[in-house]
This record gives C-alpha cells, sequence and structure tokens, in this order.
C-alpha cells in the first residue's frame, strides 16, 4: 500500500511516516502542495494524508485539482477543526475522511485501514485476531464462529483496537476515539475500564490474552501470529 | 410613539390651528363686509335726500314731491328738522315704523315682514333693517335723517358660512393629516431602510452596506457613519477569525506531533518503570492542553458567531442520548441518575450546540458529584419557555463563587486543590450556547448538599 504524506511541518511528517512504515505501508511524503501534486501525478498512490493548510497550494486546491483531473485516490484530510468550515468544504470537494489535529497515532491508523478497505476490496472488512472475528461492515463480532452481542461502545472498542493491533492504546486516545470531540477525554477515560471488563467478559477473555493490559498506558490487541 | 405618527401629529396640528385662525379672520371679516357697504350706501342716499328736500323748501313746493318718492321708494328714510319734527316719510317708513337710535354705528332691527314685499325676487323669509342716522347740514339748517333699507337676515347665511368654513376645516384637516403622514414617510424612508440593512448585517453579511444616497443630507451622514463602523467591525471580526483560524492551525499542529512522538515511546515495553511514569503524566498533561486549546477555540468561535443552524428536534430524545453516552460512568462511580422530563418538549434550536450544552452540563455533575451520590434532570414547558434543571450532589459551590462559576478558567477553590481536571471553560461555553439561544442561565447550591443549574431557553416549539 502506498501511502502519500502531505504536511508542511516535517517532523509531524517524518512522525506519520515513521509509524506508517511500522505496519509496512510504502510511504512517500511532500511538503507543500505543488510537490504534492507531481508527486500524484508521476505515481500513483492508495491514499493521501493531506493536511488543509499548505504553502504554495493549500490542501484544498490539491484537492480540487486533483478530482479535477480524475484521480480517484481516496484522501484523508487533516484539518485544525475551525478552518474556514473545513469539513464541510473538504468533503464537498471530494475528500473520503478528515480528522481533527491533534490526533492519535492509532486513530489515524484506524482511518487509514478504513480507508484503503473501502476502496480496496481486497482487504478484507473482517479483522481476526485468534478466535475472535470482527466484521466491520456488518458490525458483528463471533467467538468460535458464535455470534457476541457487544454494545456500539463495545463493538467501537474493540474494532479501534483490533485495527491497532500490537499498539499499545492509551485510555485517554479510546475515550477520545468512543466518544468523539465534544466528550472531555479526562471524563470519559473513566468509562474504558469498564467497558474493556466487559468486553473481556463477553470474550470470554476474563485473563486479557487477546486484550492485554498494558501497564502503565492502557490496552492492546494482541496479535500473536502477527 | 413613532417619529412617523409624532411628525403627522404636530404638522397637522401646526396646520389645523393656522388654518382655524384663518378661517375665524375671514369669518367675522365676512360678517361685517356687507353693512360697510350698505353704510356707505345709505349715507349717499342720506345726502341726496336732504338735497331734494333742501330743493323742495327752497322752492317752496309741498314737501314730498314726486322727485323725493322716487329717490326714497326703495328706502325706508325719515327726515326730522333740528327740533324733531318729521318732515317726510318714504312709503315705507309710513307703513312700517322703525326704532330710532341715535348713534353713529349702523343698527339692525328685525321685523315679520316677508322680505319679498320689497324685492320680488327674494323669499318670504322675514326681512330685516340696516338702520343709520344721520346729521346732514345742509345751507346752514340742520337735518336729521334716519334711513333704513331692508336686509335679508344674514344670520342664515352666517351658520351657512360658518358650516361651509368647519367642512373646509375638516377636510383640509384629513388631507393634512394623509399628506403629511405621507410626507413623514417619505423622509423617514431611509432611516428605515437603514435600520432594515442595520438589522440585516450578521456575521455572515458583515460585507454588506447602506447604500449611500450621496445628497449629503442628516441621513446620508448618519448612514455614512454607520458604514465607518461597520468597516470597523469587519476588520476586527476577520481579524479575530483569522487569529482563531491560525491559532488553531499553529497550536494544533505541534500539539499532534507532541503526541504522536509521545504515544510512539509508549509503544516500547522495554522502557523502564520511571521513566514510563514521567511519559504517562506528560501524556495527561499534553491531553489537558490539547482539551484547553480546544475549548479556547471552541469558546472563541462561540463568541463570534450570532446565528445558529435550528432545527426542531425533541429536547428530551436529545437528553437521554447524552445521558446514555454517561452510563457506564455512572455506574462506575455509582452516581444515582433520576429524571423528570416532561413529554417530547420539542424545542426549536441548533442541536449540535445544545448537545454541546448537556454533555458539558453533565460533566459536570458528574466531575464534581460526591461518590455514590445523584444526579437529577428536569424539563419542562413554561408559558412558551423551555426549563432544564440539572442538579447533583456534592460539595457544592459558596455564594460568592456562584456568580463567576461562569467566568472564563474560573474554578471554585475546593475543586482547584483536587485533580477534576477540566479547561475551566465548560460552563462559559454552556452560557454563550443559552445566550446565543436568547436563554438565561442561574445556578443555585446548597453547601455539602446540592448544586442545580437552571436553563431558561425560550424556544419551544408547539406540537
Amino acid at each position: 500500500m502506498r501511502v502519500l504524506i502531505v504536511d508542511d511541518e516535517p517532523e509531524l511528517r517524518e512522525q506519520i511516516a515513521l509509524s506508517l512504515r511500522q505496519q509496512q505501508y510504502t510511504v512517500d511524503t511532500a511538503g507543500d502542495g505543488a510537490l504534492a501534486l507531481e508527486k500524484v501525478f508521476a505515481d500513483p498512490f492508495d491514499l493521501i494524508v493531506l493536511d488543509l493548510m499548505l504553502p504554495e497550494k493549500d490542501g484544498f486546491t490539491v484537492l480540487r485539482e486533483l478530482r479535477a483531473e480524475g484521480v480517484k485516490t481516496p484522501v484523508l484530510m487533516l484539518t485544525a477543526k475551525g478552518e474556514v468550515d473545513s469539513r464541510v468544504k473538504g468533503l464537498d470537494l471530494g475528500a473520503d475522511d478528515y480528522l481533527h489535529k491533534p490526533f492519535s497515532m492509532a486513530e489515524l491508523l484506524a482511518r487509514i485501514r478504513a480507508l484503503l478497505r473501502r476502496s480496496h476490496e481486497q482487504i478484507s472488512p473482517v479483522l481476526t485476531i485468534g478466535n475472535i472475528r470482527l466484521d466491520t461492515n456488518t458490525r458483528i463480532v463471533t467467538l468460535d464462529n458464535q455470534p457476541v452481542s457487544l454494545t456500539p461502545k463495545e463493538f467501537s472498542l474493540l474494532e479501534f483496537l483490533f485495527y491497532n493491533r500490537n499498539r499499545a492504546i492509551s485510555r485517554f486516545t479510546m475515550a477520545e476515539h468512543v466518544w468523539g470531540d465534544a466528550f472531555d477525554p479526562f471524563t470519559m477515560s473513566n468509562n474504558i475500564d469498564v467497558h474493556i471488563k466487559n468486553v473481556r467478559k463477553k470474550l470470554n477473555d476474563q485473563g486479557g490474552r487477546i486484550i492485554v493490559t498494558v501497564r502503565g498506558v492502557g490496552y492492546m490487541a494482541k496479535d500473536e501470529q502477527a | 410613539m413613532k417619529i412617523r405618527n409624532r411628525i403627522t401629529l404636530w404638522v397637522s396640528l401646526a396646520g389645523l390651528v393656522s388654518s382655524v385662525v384663518l378661517s375665524l379672520i375671514v369669518f367675522f371679516w365676512g360678517l361685517e363686509t356687507p353693512y360697510e357697504f350698505l353704510d356707505q350706501e345709505l349715507e349717499i342716499r342720506a345726502h341726496t335726500l336732504v338735497d331734494e328736500l333742501a330743493r323742495e323748501q327752497a322752492s317752496g313746493a309741498r314737501i314730498g314731491g314726486e322727485a323725493l318718492e322716487h329717490f326714497s321708494h326703495l328706502y325706508w328714510a325719515r327726515l326730522y328738522d333740528a327740533d324733531g319734527r318729521l318732515l317726510f316719510a318714504s312709503r315705507m317708513a309710513r307703513e312700517i315704523d322703525l326704532p330710532l337710535h341715535s348713534g353713529r354705528k349702523g343698527y339692525l332691527t328685525r321685523t315679520d315682514i316677508p322680505l319679498n314685499r320689497f324685492y320680488s325676487d327674494e323669499e318670504d323669509e322675514p326681512a330685516a333693517f340696516w338702520n343709520r342716522v344721520f346729521t346732514v347740514p345742509t345751507d346752514g339748517v340742520m337735518y336729521r335723517v334716519h334711513v333704513a333699507r331692508p336686509v335679508e337676515s344674514l344670520v342664515g347665511e352666517s351658520i351657512e358660512s360658518a358650516v361651509m368654513i368647519g367642512s373646509a376645516l375638516l377636510a383640509s384637516a384629513l388631507i393634512l393629516i394623509v399628506v403629511s403622514y405621507q410626507v413623514a414617510g417619505r423622509i423617514l424612508q431611509p432611516v428605515q431602510e437603514i435600520n432594515r440593512l442595520s438589522a440585516e448585517i450578521t456575521e455572515n453579511t458583515l460585507e454588506k452596506r447602506i447604500p449611500l444616497a450621496g445628497n449629503r443630507d442628516e441621513i446620508d451622514e448618519l448612514a455614512a457613519s454607520l458604514n465607518a463602523m461597520f468597516n470597523r467591525l469587519q476588520y476586527s471580526f476577520l481579524r479575530q477569525k483569522e487569529f482563531v483560524a491560525n491559532a488553531s492551525h499553529e497550536l494544533k499542529t505541534p500539539l499532534t506531533l507532541l503526541r504522536l512522538s509521545m504515544e510512539e515511546m509508549l509503544q516500547d515495553g522495554q522502557l523502564p518503570v520511571p521513566m514510563q511514569e514521567r511519559l504517562l503524566t506528560q501524556e495527561r498533561t499534553l491531553t489537558r492542553i490539547s482539551q484547553l486549546v480546544k475549548s479556547l477555540l471552541d469558546l472563541s468561535r462561540l463568541e463570534m458567531s450570532e446565528s445558529l443552524e435550528r432545527t426542531t428536534f425533541s429536547l428530551n430524545a436529545l437528553i437521554a442520548a447524552v445521558v446514555d453516552e454517561f452510563q457506564p460512568l455512572l455506574q462506575e462511580r455509582r452516581l444515582r441518575f433520576t429524571s423528570r422530563l416532561d413529554g417530547e418538549l420539542r424545542v426549536h434550536a441548533d442541536q449540535e450546540k445544545m448537545r454541546r450544552m448537556l454533555i458539558n452540563l453533565f460533566d459536570n455533575a458528574i466531575r464534581y458529584n460526591q461518590p455514590e451520590g445523584e444526579i437529577r434532570c428536569q424539563t419542562r414547558a413554561e408559558g412558551g419557555q423551555v426549563v432544564l434543571v440539572v442538579a447533583n450532589t456534592g460539595p457544592g459551590i459558596g455564594v460568592a463563587d456562584q456568580q463567576r462559576v461562569f467566568d472564563q478558567f474560573f474554578r471554585c477553590e475546593q475543586s482547584r486543590s483536587t485533580t477534576h481536571g477540566g479547561s475551566g471553560l465548560g460552563l462559559t461555553i454552556v452560557k454563550r450556547i443559552v445566550e446565543l439561544h436568547g436563554g438565561s442561565i442561574a445556578v443555585e447550591s446548597t453547601a455539602s448538599a446540592w448544586t442545580a443549574f437552571t436553563v431558561t431557553l425560550p424556544c419551544g416549539s408547539p406540537g
């Protein structure tokens, strides 16, 4: 999977690139809009992570020119919430998803996987760890082929951990992902332990072999085969 | 009273007073004038008669000759000598008796003799006589002449003209009112236009200006001053918007970077425990800063915005949905939640902002609660308004602090000392959202018992 990261902040660009490479993505980067367009037209990518505020050409312009040229590559917009109705405008121009700064890497990876899955049918919508299968399309979880009934929040939490398998995710990050922007992650992170306890019980994982407690950090979906 | 009505009233009153004065002058002048002509006529006639009489006397002819009869036949006339002996009476004076009043002025004597007896073409209304008494010296001899002329009674005429003048006054008053109302409207129309345009200018239409007529009158000057004010407003508004957008980007990009690298470090399972603990403290702090920046920018945007994206929805359904999100947390803290919600309670409001308001209120109610405490939520419709009460048990807010809980970054002393988290902006945001909806918020608190926030919104929707 080839991903292009477009952001004018070099350290941020490299940080994202590093994490994506660890996840076996092929990553290229661009620091401004003009360079980004050059790279996209030269070589096809599977996904573009596009910052909104860029020198030379801003994210909207890049996106508009891409879509005008018929490039259908999925675009994940990075916005600082409030930048000139960025959300609506970006989606109007053909962005496939957006992420508000500051975001967590886990959230970015989950969004990238979901976007790639949507645009490439060959990536299975089913995430499997051990004897647990999680179908992101039907939102059904099975344990040894037996359906497990999870609440929407529990499903969302498990899906997030599965997308980020073998990464330790903090409670704050999980709270942000599950409850969204309007809620205070400080308050909501207190929820996480209850939810994890319930999910473990339903998945017969009280010992925490699949949903592992990472001491001091948070939780991780551990996939021995990866 | 509206200026238009005031102008109409004053112009009409002034016009009416001046026309009443004018009418009175004309009316009384009209009453006097006919008699002045009569006076002159009678005076000339008196002299003619005396001249004729003198001539008859001088010629030694019989007094009351043909000439005298001829000159006096249309008049009532009696001629006396200086001693008051009657020398001659005209035909009319022989038939009718009229009282003699000496004096310089003329006077009117009413009779019941029909007027058409003297003037065949007149109607049979009773005749009045206009009398004059003159003393005329001729050739050294003094004569006294009492001469009168039958006239139609001017009372009817006066009433008639009074009625005429009255109705003319009424008509002119009506015309004055209508015209001045129209003129006032015309004069005030630019003011109304300015008013309408100013009201139309909102955050989204700041580039609008009031068109200038260019005639440099007072209203044009007013419009120009307002436009100048709008220029300054637009400038500072754009500046603030720019600031928020820039601050958003400039603050959030490094925060993202910080956060990502911190997460990456935490992935390292080989980290020594003290290092890991320090990293976790940093993550907490970073989350707080992120939250603070987010709230601050949210508040800036709320402060700037004036318009809402209103839809009609059930407030109680929204409350239920928000409470549902908090449910596991309530269980975890063993907080009892009770609600008394009044039916559907449909409101016409900005749903996203209402949701934010409820989240902040409930977050607060949970954050500052006591273990195994209670949260109560109540909604009701009250005379076209919607009242929402969120109350929680807990340490309460001191009276001195109650007014300040909505201030930016204000936190009560008790909550500062313990680590409650929060940005100190939650209630400020709530207050701004309530104000944007034209509502009000109040806090009530009893020490170590209850704290209740009451939101009143005027956005109830019928049905």
